[in-house]
């Protein structure tokens, strides 16, 4: 039993250490500055070796290890209370290509998006996940990611006056 | 075409702050560290090792039975009332400590209500600090008796509170530090807050300036009445002059508005006696 609980806290940290830079940008999503989206990584990490034995199956990591990193970022809006400006956000990005120039509107939309909405915009998009396991990450059901994916993809849509899906 | 699906290349440029590799590798330290720790306390049978469980919860549980008790007298100034401020428990090799340290909320002098709530925190810091300390000294002796820490004897502290009286004018409490060694003694402090004026009730408003006079005769008046009752009852002898009993008076105000002394075992009586309290009737 205790050698179970210590390999899946093994296994849960090899996936940290070689994923740390999703859950990186992840959390930078939520905190627009470096210093704490490094405290929401920190705090997600503890959580997620403290808490390693109450995944069941070892599959789900990464959904489990994201609704970790998504939890820790709500709690640090909420408690931040204030919504963070995307000014800086795209300062230091390379404008050579223009396929990216042209992405800077619609990227800077996202990040204008209700927090519960940017969360499934993200994980859809910039994550590749399947709906299912959206849902299972924000602890909700697939109709209401389906439903919050829609309404993000009207209110992007409204925010850049055109049609974001072709 | 999918726009957002392009802008991913945006999120993926998201730079990585030198830092994360430590952050993350310190974070994962500290948490298995802290997983060590808890599988020792699961496995007692493992003595060498210190074992430290602490819980902290830094809620407030307002206390049911006070609080239904205040909020159904109509009052009128704010609602003054006592709340378990912190529970924290601490199982070592040497004791179990527990407490269950109360603070004060809704007092209209909020200068006073600082003063106590930071009065209790010193005190409940102290307790834990004289526990670390003792089990130490503990442990000292064993070695200089020639013995091995298997045999280190083992205390516990029970630190609790009660309240004695929640009227809309006066608030009384006590907090019970009870401490099991070979023996069990129960430490008391009281606090009697007047609601109405917003200070501390001292002895002297409570019975007047002659109060040494007043307790003592009531007292041995109560002491001779309990050992004709029961004559293998035994108290120390009760005199108004015997300053040592004045000194630190432990009191609280009942409903019925007498005063209630409480001595700790042993201050008035022999241990065995327990603690004793006698009420004051004006």
């Amino acid at each position: 039993m205790l050698r179970k609980k210590d390999e899946q806290s093994e296994v849960v940290k090899e996936y940290i250490e070689k994923h740390q830079e999703d859950l990186y940008r992840l959390a930078y999503s939520y905190t627009k500055n470096s210093e704490d989206a490094l405290d929401v990584v920190q705090e997600s990490v503890y959580k997620a070796i403290v808490n390693a034995d109450k995944l069941k199956n070892i599959q789900f990591i990464k959904t489990w290890m994201y609704r970790i990193v998504v939890n820790e970022s709500l709690n640090y809006i909420k408690k931040q209370k204030k919504y963070v400006s995307d000014d800086a956000v795209l300062e230091s990005i390379p404008y050579e290509d223009k396929d990216i120039a042209d992405s800077i509107p619609v990227y800077n939309a996202v990040q204008q998006l209700e927090p519960k909405l940017r969360t499934v915009i993200i994980l859809r998009f910039y994550e590749d996940m399947k709906l299912e396991d959206i849902a299972t990450v924000t602890k909700s059901n697939l109709s209401t990611v389906k439903t919050r994916l829609y309404k993000s993809l009207k209110v992007l849509k409204d925010m850049l006056g055109t049609e974001i899906r072709g | 075409m999918n726009k957002i699906a392009e802008s991913k290349k945006l999120y993926n440029s998201i730079e990585i702050p030198k830092q994360l590799n430590s952050v993350v590798e310190s974070a994962i330290e500290r948490a298995m560290k802290q997983k060590k720790s808890k599988t020792v306390v699961i496995k007692p049978m493992l003595y060498a090792a210190a074992s430290v469980s602490i819980l902290f919860v830094a809620g407030v549980n307002s206390n049911q039975a006070f609080a239904e008790s205040v909020y159904k007298v109509p009052v009128l100034g704010s609602i003054a009332k006592v709340v378990t401020f912190r529970e924290y428990e601490e199982e070592k090799e040497g004791y179990h400590l527990k407490i269950n340290a109360p603070a004060i909320e809704g007092i209209e002098n909020k200068a006073l209500e600082k003063r106590i709530n930071t009065e209790i925190q010193a005190k409940m810091d102290a307790v834990m600090k004289h526990a670390r300390e003792r089990e130490e000294e503990n442990k000292k002796m064993l070695l200089k008796e020639g013995k091995s820490e298997k045999e280190l004897s083992y205390f516990t502290i029970n630190v609790d509170y009660e309240i004695k009286n929640s009227s809309d004018r006066i608030l009384s409490f006590v907090i019970n530090d009870t401490e099991s060694f070979a023996n069990t003694y129960t430490y008391q402090t009281y606090y009697n807050i007047n609601l109405d004026t917003g200070k501390e009730i001292t002895i002297t408003d409570a019975l007047g300036a002659d109060y040494k006079k007043v307790i003592a005769d009531s007292i041995k008046e109560q002491i001779k009445e309990r050992v004709k009752e029961h004559p293998d009852y035994m108290y120390y002898d009760f005199d108004e002059n015997a300053k040592y009993y004045f000194e630190d008076l432990k009191f609280y105000m009942k409903e019925n508005g007498n005063v209630v002394i409480s001595f700790d075992k042993g201050e008035i009586a022999p241990p065995p006696m327990g603690l004793q309290e006698f009420e004051i009737t004006k």
